[in-house]
């Protein structure tokens, strides 16, 4: 599978989750665990263009995938225009939700660049955030629609 | 000396930290990954009560990539620490009873009985299934009440019943104030079982080096230095041979203030020599984190016919679970519900009778409140009773027995004493924001047409910054700053990042105090080798204690610095001043040093010897300070009456709510909040903490709601039967505004916020579902089919 | 939280599905979107020796409208598939409703129309609206092909009449009258959660507002879910008012055996049954007569 845009092979039992995979065996840990049963968001990820529950998939059934995770938008050093977003309107605490609601928020955009507030709500229904109350996130994602439009 | 005004406290400054969270680049305890390293699954107790006949791990030990396994008999000798320790405070020991792994009973389902290392996850859980354990089931205590009356089955054998603790205060002259009483008002409130669960477990890697004999311990918690102090008092290892750091840590909310399960990683690592690894999965969170809330209050109130509280009379029992004391200590909760039962009113005669049992259930603990919670509920739920059967509007009643603005400090007849506030001004900014004068009306018209809106209010005092006498919790906060040679300050502590931006908001005070930018301050925190002592991230201890150790230490430092700038350029003390980060003098700014020149020059070249003025050279030449801080508000002693917190953020809240009367869903259409948290170093932060607890205590009312069955089987064991909420469940509207009343105790007048968004929001929505239907709360959640029966009570009643 | 060993088949076409199905059918699980399935295999409810894949059948994922109107959706159809498509937008817009109403952005992109249905948990969100279309299901096995209708398909919880070695492969939908209005409503605690009770209308009316057909599907009201057909029976033929629907609703409840559990009683489910039904089919009404 391609992750972030480098290759990767391995060889794995057909139990192993794709999120195990990612995390122990690629060492790839933007994505997060927080409940393994596909309810908290916190290990989302871009599949084949589509935002899905890592924890929810066998690393097998991704065989030949292209798979996008946060670290993938950015290093670190020049944040992704949604990160910024994020950033500027206070939208992390804890760190831990982050990653999952960046992709949430990377899926909504690529479909749906003026979303409105009822559609952000749903973008982001599946992502547990148990700080922020959601409100700051929600500016974000505005936000982030906002820069995205303007860029083009 | 002057002072530069300041800069950045006060400002919204966008977060340090953000970037490393926000790209997947933040290490939590989960993304480690050491060499050799095993992973760690625990086998837990399907019974609620039972002994323990046997536990044969043989055939699990044949399983290839199973490296060890311990069970209660390795558990032996290392009884659990205690944690609530407080000799005016006399509670039942739970030390005999109490291992990290059950050694011959188990007290709740999910208590730990036996646990595996093993190379991988899945290994070690498939070793799980071959570990066989013989139980004899006892009968579970489900019953807080059955449990108080007596009689039934006992968790712990030495005790002769299972109330942990019985605590009483009063003051004044209830009796009295009853007799002259113009109406006496009864009620009762019981508030279920929810906790905070943060979307990151805990999690530890403990790793053992045999040939250094040292143990570091990785974990998700709140309190690095209580985390190995108990560690080192369970395992019976020298506390020196002992490192825990807390890199980030996923939400806390009071959650991660407990400290028992690293034992059983660590031992595992002991007993291997390799890194331990133990990630809890969402089941296990859900049944053995610390549970909160779960009690029953009675209260009587003797008033006036217009409002003037005369008296106050409480009955609580709390529901502790299977313990109060060694995995955490929720048996202070009862001292703090005495202490702040009376809330933010004058109120000079009460009593307050509270007992805490325990049952077969997870332990309880802190969540957002740790009591505090509990303690608002008293009079806001009294109030709004008064509100109904005086037929006089609530906030009428605050009004009338609000502690006023010129009263602070403030000795409350609990001991408590509250440093500032202006609750009246809280109450008028709330109402203005509800415009209820119209709301009201607009509520009467739109019942006409079959709509049912509520209005809910609650006035709320949040104390902070703990401190009790001859208890653990009264330990003194340090702080280490360090100015570096080649540029920057480093700033040392012991606090732990749980989400509430220390990288940003401490690096904010450094700044401030050496006229430099946040940028130029570096936040170094929750490692025991790295840090000063410190007793944890709780209670707000961040704002107010942490800050006023890094106040102290950065202007003990700024003074050396003053000094050596001073000697540098070759004019006295008094004529130098430090602004934009350079020592200048005063009366010719062109001759200064930058802090990095003068670092530069102080340390390496020309060194010391030739930069420093003599009497400093020979006492104390570093170019860094550490300052432990301790507050003067809580007095040195325990006796009653006495204080045991620094501080007291306040808030008003209020809400407007739908009732669907066909089906008892409510719908939370507006939240608004007047806050005060004296003097606040970067107000974003703060509000957006509070909305998250806002919603917390949203959920907490109407979503979530931790069950068990009458034999002690957990009903809520996963995200799908336990609900928190979601984006979609916020209010349409949120409305957050602040006053600041200075903190008098703290240097910078700060008083720390973190726990009130949580604490207060239960109070004003079931207050707002009342005012929906005319009657009064008996219980809580008030999920939907709770609600329909209160609508068929109204409709009964001729509310409706 | 991680599953048991299992051995692992991902068949690229619809005959190696069925020949597999054939070989192992009795200890194989369909794996699809997997959001039914995983979670039970990670608790270790669910132990399959053999798991098979389908979701590399590229065959079995389709949305074709027929000459007379009717649907033809392939059983790896995922929700966001059926809610962004034009032809279920204008002419079955209650699938719509049904899929956006469902879960989150994650889970619509992966969960399968066919595995919803197979599920046959009775709070599965599109059951009751396949009552309520009275659709049929194409079931293949290696020796041929049948058809179920759906009022039949669902016997128990979990239960359904396929055999181990079938594999659900389309969902065909009869075309609907013109003037016909569908609406699907659920009860939760949360936007998205599991029903508590729901229901699934679909009314067509004549020139002088009669209703000429209708069908309510109930979910979460016994081990499967049903058709209130007394209801039903009330509405027929008769001019639709809101009078005429409440006591219809009053109805909805014959027949149902709904379970107690945490988030609700079988009483409060039972009188939601009412509620529920009587605000599905007002909705259904103005869509039938054209009004938003």
């Amino acid at each position: 599978m391609t992750v972030n845009g480098v290759p990767y092979m391995g060889t794995v039992e057909p139990r192993t989750l794709l999120i195990d995979f990612l995390r122990d065996d690629l060492g790839i840990a933007g994505p997060k665990i927080g409940c393994i049963e596909g309810k908290c968001g916190a290990c989302t990820v871009i599949l084949n263009g589509v935002s899905v529950l890592s924890c929810m998939i066998f690393a097998v059934q991704a065989d030949g995938a292209d798979i996008l995770t946060v670290e993938g938008l950015s290093d670190g050093s020049k944040l992704h225009l949604i990160q910024e977003a994020f950033k500027e309107n206070f939208a992390v605490q804890c760190g831990y939700c982050s990653p999952g609601m960046v992709m949430s928020t990377y899926q909504l955009l690529k479909r749906n660049l003026n979303p409105t507030e009822e559609a952000i709500k749903d973008a982001i229904s599946g992502n547990l955030c148990r700080c922020s109350g959601y409100l700051s996130i929600i500016n974000a994602v505005k936000d982030a629609a906002k820069k995205m439009r303007e860029q083009g | 000396m002057a002072q530069t005004s300041t800069k950045w406290v006060g400002m919204s400054v966008p977060r340090k930290e953000d970037a490393k969270f926000l790209t997947g680049r933040a290490t939590f305890v989960d993304d480690m990954k050491m060499h050799g390293m095993l992973y760690c699954a625990i086998l837990r107790s399907p019974y609620a009560h039972a002994r323990i006949r046997k536990v044969d791990v043989s055939e699990a030990r044949k399983i290839p990539g199973v490296v060890a396994i311990i069970t209660g008999e390795d558990m032996k000798g290392y009884n659990l620490a205690p944690q609530a320790e407080m000799p005016g405070f006399k509670f039942k020991p739970v030390g005999p009873y109490a291992f990290a792994l059950a050694v011959d009973k188990v007290r709740f389902v999910g208590e730990p009985v036996a646990a595996v290392a093993a190379v991988d996850r899945y290994v070690a859980e498939d070793a799980l299934e071959f570990i066989k354990v013989e139980y004899d089931p006892l009968p579970a205590v489900v019953d807080a009440k059955k449990a108080m009356e007596g009689g039934s089955s006992l968790l712990y054998e030495g005790w002769e019943d299972n109330i942990q603790l019985s605590f009483a205060t009063s003051a004044g002259d209830v009796d009295k104030a009853f007799k002259e009483a113009e109406r006496i008002i009864k009620g009762e409130i019981s508030e279920h079982r929810y906790s905070g669960f943060p979307i990151e477990g805990r999690a530890i890697l403990a790793s053992y080096n045999p040939a250094e004999d040292k143990l570091e311990v990785w974990t998700a918690t709140q309190g690095i230095f209580q985390a190995r102090y108990y560690l080192a008092r369970t395992l019976k290892i020298p506390e020196h041979k002992i490192r825990v750091v807390a890199p980030n840590t996923g939400g806390g909310y009071g959650n991660k203030l407990n400290f028992w399960v690293e034992v059983i990683p660590a031992l595992l690592s002991i007993k291997t020599g390799r890194p331990v690894k133990f990630t809890e999965n969402r089941i296990e969170s859900l049944t053995s984190m610390p549970h909160s809330r779960d009690y029953r209050q009675e209260f009587e109130v003797a008033c006036k016919k217009d409002g003037t509280i005369l008296g106050v009379k409480m009955k609580m029992i709390l529901d502790l679970g299977m313990e109060g004391s060694n995995r955490g200590s929720s048996v202070k909760m009862l001292l703090i519900v005495n202490k702040f039962g009376l809330g933010p009113y004058k109120i000079h005669n009460y009593n307050f009778d509270t007992h805490a049992v325990v049952t077969n259930k997870s332990f309880g603990c802190a969540y957002r409140g740790f009591g505090k919670d509990i303690a608002n509920r008293v009079m806001e739920r009294i109030i709004s009773k008064m509100s109904r059967e005086l037929d006089i509007p609530p906030e009428e009643i605050r009004r009338k027995n609000f502690i006023q603005p010129h009263e602070f400090p403030y000795r409350q007849a609990t001991g408590a004493l509250y440093d500032s506030g202006n609750y009246p001004e809280l109450l008028n900014r709330v109402m203005k924001k509800l415009d209820l004068g119209n709301l009201r009306k607009e509520k009467e018209k739109l019942r006409k047409e079959g709509r049912y809106i509520g209005i809910g209010l609650s006035s709320m005092v949040e104390p902070a910054g703990a401190a009790v006498p001859e208890s653990v919790v009264n330990g003194v906060e340090g702080a280490n700053v360090r100015i570096n040679p080649e540029g920057g300050i480093t700033l040392r502590v012991a606090h732990t990042n749980i989400g509430q931006g220390i990288e940003t908001t401490f690096a904010q005070v450094v700044a401030d105090e050496f006229t430099v930018t946040p940028d130029d301050v570096r936040v170094i925190y929750g490692d025991t080798d790295m840090s000063p002592f410190g007793l944890g991230t709780f209670s707000s201890r961040g704002a107010v204690w942490v800050v006023a150790a890094i106040v102290t230490a950065c202007r003990k430092l700024k003074e050396k610095v003053l000094k050596i700038g001073a000697h540098i350029l070759k004019v006295k003390p008094e004529e130098v001043e430090l602004r934009d980060g350079r020592v200048s003098v005063i009366e010719d700014p062109s001759k200064s040093l930058t802090l990095k020149e003068l670092a530069g020059k102080a340390t390496y070249w020309p060194g010391p010897l030739t930069t420093w003025p003599k009497d400093l050279l020979y006492t104390d030449p570093g170019l860094e300070v550490t300052c432990y801080w301790t507050s003067p508000n809580p007095p040195t002693s325990w006796e009653l009456p006495s204080n045991i917190y620094t501080t007291n953020p306040s808030s008003c809240e209020g809400a407007v709510v739908e009732v669907d009367i066909e089906t008892g869903k409510v719908k939370v259409l507006k939240y608004v909040v007047a806050h005060d948290c004296g003097n606040v170093i970067n107000p974003m932060i703060v509000q957006n903490q509070f909305i998250g607890g806002t919603m917390q205590g949203i959920g907490g009312t109407l979503y979530e709601e931790i069950k068990y069955d009458e034999n002690g089987q957990p009903l809520t064991t996963t995200f799908m039967d336990y609900l928190m909420p979601t984006a979609k469940e916020v209010p349409e509207i949120y409305d957050f505004d602040s006053i600041h009343t200075p903190a008098p105790f703290t240097p910078l007048g700060t008083k720390g916020m973190g726990e009130g968004g949580a604490m207060c929001s239960p109070s004003v929505i079931t207050h707002a579902v009342e005012d929906a239907l005319g009657l009064t709360v008996k219980k809580t959640p008030l999920k939907p089919e709770t609600v329909l029966e209160l609508v068929k009570e109204a409709r009964q009643k001729g509310l409706l | 939280m991680r599953p048991a060993k299992f051995e692992y088949f991902d068949p690229h076409t619809i005959d190696e599905a069925l020949n597999l199905l054939e070989t192992y059918g009795e200890e194989a699980k369909i794996l699809a979107g997997g959001l039914s399935l995983v979670p039970t295999m990670k608790l270790r409810l669910a132990v399959p020796r053999y798991v098979i894949d389908i979701t590399r059948i590229p065959t079995l994922s389709y949305i074709v409208e027929n000459n007379d109107g009717g649907l033809r959706i392939g059983a790896l159809t995922t929700y966001y598939t059926l809610a962004s498509s034009p032809i279920v937008q204008s002419k079955f817009p209650i699938l719509v409703e049904v899929a956006n109403g469902l879960g989150s952005p994650q889970i619509r992109n992966r969960g399968t129309l066919g595995g919803n249905i197979c599920h046959a948990d009775p709070a599965c969100d599109f059951v009751p609206p396949m009552l309520a279309l009275n659709a049929e299901f194409k079931a293949a096995s290696s020796k041929g092909e049948r058809i179920i209708k759906s009022s039949n398909f669902f016997f128990d919880f979990f239960k359904t009449l396929l055999k181990p070695s079938e594999l659900l492969t389309e969902i065909r939908i009869p075309p609907l009258l013109p003037k016909t209005g569908g609406a699907y409503l659920k009860l939760t605690q949360r936007s998205g959660d599991f029903a508590i009770v729901s229901a699934a209308a679909v009314m067509s009316l004549d020139q002088k507002e009669v209703c000429k057909t209708i069908s309510i599907g109930l979910g979460s009201v016994g081990p499967t879910a049903m058709r209130a057909e007394q209801a039903e029976k009330f509405l027929l033929g008769k001019t639709v008012t809101d009078k005429l629907i409440e006591e219809s609703s009053e109805l909805a409840t014959k027949g149902i055996k709904p379970s107690s559990d945490i988030h609700a009683s079988a009483e409060y489910r039972t009188e939601m049954t009412k509620v529920i039904t009587k605000r599905a089919l007002k909705e259904a009404f103005i869509r039938a007569r054209g009004e938003k």
